[in-house]
């Protein structure tokens, strides 16, 4: 099964959130609750952990802004899922 | 443009989407309520919320001030005032089965009384609705206005929260013009004439360009105000839209200076650069009780 990380919506901002950097690569396989990406608002910088086990697809890149809501990367089960 | 200056290493937080603040958005949603976690931006929304901790903003969502530090919106409400909030906030604490809430506002200049009586019911409906509960509120400076602080008081919360925000020298160019270093004071001093029993609390945002003799002038100030609970946290830029970090204040630094805090005798000090003046308010409130008690 794939899935979709996206920017928490909790955070409420209207400003573009800068992706600074991932500590993932396509392919990767990752755990659920480990960090994946770092990315940063005006007031702090924030890891963002894997919402499920899997492998990575990304979606954006180092250095992107990004949106509250907005998907970064791909999660799945299988890396066939992912096309990578 | 200026551009701001780069984040220190200690200045990074976990996200979580996890059920439990999940529960806690539902919650918040649900019941309609605004909360200073989001509309401050706060960077500690994802560890607070994950605990069950709220701080619940009253009177609205627009601020009739226009501090330089905050991201709320400004505006005039136009006296508009929802008679129902009282009932929501209680029936919210009641979902949440809280022990602990803060309940803080929006400056409201629109209203004869600042909002204070508003306070009062929400602190009376809360306490009504669940006993037990400890409630502290961080109140506006009702303009300076005694009747309106002393309509607070007389709902009797168990902390009376009031942030004097920055140093004296800052106080000017960082808060609203209709706010003053000396009317925060007074009304911290004011409080304690009318209920000594009452807990003061109030604090400061550092890295606004102040230096550290400036800060201990402020937390002397507000120990001779009778404040018996002191918050120190690190200025925190919401957008380009407000004043710039002038300075990443140390975690050391911070250190130092709870100790200097603890020294001039306040019954609590936190102090860290993730420290907001609700950032752990129910074990602020637990150590005091603690260390008076001890």
């Amino acid at each position: 099964m794939k899935a979709e990380l996206r920017v928490p919506k909790i955070i409420e901002t209207k400003d573009p959130i800068k992706l600074v950097n991932w500590y993932v690569k396509d392919g990767d396989f990752v755990s659920q609750g480990s960090a994946l990406c770092m990315l940063e608002t005006s007031k702090a910088s924030m890891e963002i952990p894997a919402e499920k086990t899997g492998y990575i697809k990304l979606l954006k890149k180092e250095g992107d802004y990004v949106t509250v809501d907005e998907p970064i990367c791909a999660i799945a089960d299988t890396l066939g899922e992912l096309g990578v | 443009m200026i551009e701001a200056l780069p984040k220190p290493e200690w200045l990074v937080v976990r996200s979580a989407s996890d059920r439990r603040l999940a529960g806690v958005q539902g919650a918040v949603e649900r019941h309609r309520l605004n909360t200073v976690c989001r509309s401050a931006q706060c960077p500690n929304i994802f560890e607070c919320w994950h605990r069950g901790a709220v701080t619940v903003l009253i009177l609205g969502d627009v601020c009739t001030r226009s501090c330089r530090f905050c991201a709320t919106a400004a505006g005039d409400p136009r006296g508009f005032v929802d008679a129902d909030e009282p009932r929501r906030v209680a029936d919210f604490a009641g979902d949440m089965s809280l022990d602990y809430l803060v309940i803080s506002s929006v400056a409201r200049d629109d209203l004869r009384d600042g909002g204070a009586g508003v306070f009062a019911e929400v602190i009376e409906r809360v306490r009504d609705a669940n006993k037990g509960i400890r409630i502290e509120v961080l109140v506006p400076d009702f303009s300076g206005s005694v009747e309106a602080l002393a309509t607070v008081v007389r709902a009797k919360p168990d902390i009376l929260g009031h942030n004097v925000e920055t140093v004296k020298r800052l106080s000017a160019g960082v808060r609203d013009r209709k706010a003053s270093y000396e009317t925060s004071l007074k009304l911290l001093e004011a409080t304690k004439r009318m209920d000594a029993e009452l807990v003061t609390k109030s604090g400061l945002m550092l890295g606004l360009g102040e230096d550290r003799g400036e800060v201990i002038d402020t937390v002397r100030d507000l120990r001779a105000a009778g404040v018996d609970i002191l918050t120190l946290g690190q200025y925190l830029q919401p957008s380009v839209r407000q004043l710039p970090v002038a300075r990443y204040v140390t975690p050391e630094e911070f250190e130092s200076l709870r100790d200097a805090g603890c020294e001039l005798g306040f019954r609590s000090v936190r102090a860290g650069p993730f420290v907001r003046s609700s950032y752990h308010a129910g074990e602020s409130y637990m150590e005091m009780e603690w260390r008076t008690s001890g």
